[in-house]
């Protein structure tokens, strides 16, 4: 089910965003580029293992202990 | 003290103390003092801990004039990654966010070694986080890049950069280090040591650093194959603080092993092909001398799957888990290697889906290779391909390179092997260009018995793990 916001909650949030952001970064000089190449690094890891055919019946290797 | 001291076995040392031939506090200073003043001429240490240690020995004494024996590892001093937790001291998980973290709890395998006897003298230096999900640069670490006693203008390995080079140098009988994927093996094999990565699960890894939690595994890096064997029986075992814990135990019984001559051993031709040129004929010489001990060789090869994406995936998704707050704070950004801060922020933004993708295809890779190993009982393929590089050199070439499937050979044995959470072993096997060069022993979970008997029966037959870097050459 879809939430909706008031507009004093999607400021909160929004603040909280540009908060997280600007305590990320910038890092260092060209961090810019290294983050792309990071983020395109996990784009092609994905895009491998999406070529993979897996088995509907193939659970993930680990297992919940209750 | 002679310096034979400091390069001899678990047992001799064990033998001498017993002997009274000097006691457990004249050995602990003996390699305390030689850690803490050649440790940093290699960036190895991390924190001495002389004086506790002093004191632990003092007690140890005791027991051995109480005729109080507690095995093999009593009095014997060793080192452990700094990523090992050990109440009210510093454990810096090789990372300047983290450089004046105190823990308040101990790792269950440095309660484990202090049962046995054995005496912690310091905290050995390691890759920043572990490693991350990827770095660049040798220099990724707090303490600077771990340089290897071979030659120190060369990489010591990583993760466990300090304990691989402590090892090797005659600092320490014998480190703990951890693995993800091939921070145990690496350092090991360019160092020239034996390094054993158990199978997950057996060895607890409560007190330690998380990297990755269905990856990590903690191990041994000491002289020799038995070596390793001595320790893991004393720091394996069940841990219900450990919730990938196996709940086994693992006791080194070499006089039970199987007969060499009735296990099968895999290995991949092309392999000669991938290792650097110079290393072809030790490498070729080191099979000869596996095939020598009986063993049955059989062509093999590696299951196909896209081994580097997999690892790559999960351990970006864990780690970047593990160290959220450290990311979404900004203090990731004074960690030292650019592209391993821009690795974690990446790791944030995968999806569900992604690392379920990955751990789903995970399974298809346990079931493949449990049918690689129903015709044969071990693996055999080099360690690395290459030697240590230049700690100036990028490390990107040391990397199995993505793609849609593994690369020829074993060259993707690392993460297959850490993906399967199956044991291997790490051994010297020859030098290229004053290098050394490292063998690796992969086997089926829980084997560690087999590719210790093999790895023990190779040095046995070879003294590669018996030669020491010049600076120490008696």
């Amino acid at each position: 089910m879809k939430r909706k916001f008031n507009r004093r909650e999607l400021a909160v949030l929004a603040a909280a965003g540009a908060a997280t952001a600007q305590a990320q970064g910038p890092g260092r000089p060209g961090s810019e580029d290294l983050e792309k190449a990071a983020r395109d690094l996990n784009a092609r890891d994905i895009e491998t293992l999406t070529k993979f055919e897996i088995p509907i019946s193939t659970e993930p290797a680990f297992q919940f202990k209750a | 003290m002679t310096d034979d001291v400091f390069f001899a076995s678990i047992t001799e040392l064990n033998g001498r103390l017993r002997k009274r031939e000097f006691s457990t506090v004249e050995l602990v200073r003996a390699f305390a003092d030689r850690l803490e003043s050649l440790g940093p001429k290699y960036n190895a240490l991390a924190l001495p801990l002389t004086k506790q240690a002093v004191d632990r020995a003092k007690e140890i004494d005791g027991e051995f004039k109480r005729e109080r024996y507690r095995g093999p590892l009593q009095g014997i001093p060793f080192g452990a990654k700094d990523l090992l937790a050990l109440a009210g001291y510093k454990t810096t998980w090789g990372a300047k966010p983290f450089a004046n973290q105190v823990s308040q709890d101990t790792a269950t395998v440095l309660t484990k070694l202090d049962d046995t006897g054995s005496i912690i003298i310091g905290k050995l230096a390691m890759v920043e986080l572990a490693g991350g999900p990827s770095y660049r640069m040798a220099s990724a670490s707090l303490f600077g890049p771990g340089l290897n006693p071979w030659d120190t203008s060369r990489w010591s390995g990583g993760s466990s950069s300090g304990s691989g080079s402590a090892v090797a140098a005659g600092l320490v009988p014998f480190a703990l280090g951890s693995e993800t994927s091939g921070s145990i093996l690496t350092p090991s094999a360019f160092c020239g040591v034996t390094g054993l990565r158990p199978t997950y699960g057996l060895v607890s890894r409560h007190g330690a650093m998380a990297l990755a939690w269905t990856m990590d595994k903690i191990g041994p890096i000491c002289r020799s194959a038995e070596d390793c064997g001595l320790v893991l029986e004393k720091i394996a075992g069940g841990d219900s603080h450990d919730p990938g814990s196996a709940g086994k135990s693992f006791y080194y019984t070499p006089q039970y092993a199987r007969k060499l001559t009735d296990l099968k051993c895999g290995f991949a031709p092309a392999d000669l092909e991938l290792v650097e040129p110079d290393a072809r004929p030790l490498f070729e010489a080191a099979m000869q001398v596996i095939r020598q001990t009986g063993i049955q060789m059989v062509e093999a090869a590696l299951p196909e799957f896209p081994y580097a994406a997999l690892t790559h995936t999960v351990i970006s998704a864990e780690g970047s888990s593990v160290f959220e707050s450290l990311i979404t704070s900004g203090k990731v950004n004074e960690l030292a290697d650019a592209k391993q801060i821009a690795g974690l922020k990446a790791g944030l933004e995968l999806g569900a889906k992604d690392y379920l993708k990955a751990m789903r295809i995970r399974s298809l890779l346990k079931a493949k290779f449990r049918e690689l190993f129903a015709g044969l009982d071990v693996l055999v393929a080099p360690a690395r391909y290459s030697i240590a590089p230049k700690i100036s050199e990028p490390l990107d070439a040391l990397r199995v390179p993505p793609g849609p499937t593994s690369r020829p050979g074993m060259a993707s044995l690392i993460p297959a092997g850490n993906l399967g959470g199956l044991p291997a072993i790490s051994i010297p096997c020859g030098f290229v260009a004053g290098m050394p060069f490292g063998l690796q022993i992969v086997g089926t979970p829980f084997s560690e018995n087999t590719l210790i008997a093999l790895a023990r029966e190779f040095q046995n037959r070879t003294d590669w793990h018996k030669r020491r870097p010049p600076a120490m050459a008696s």
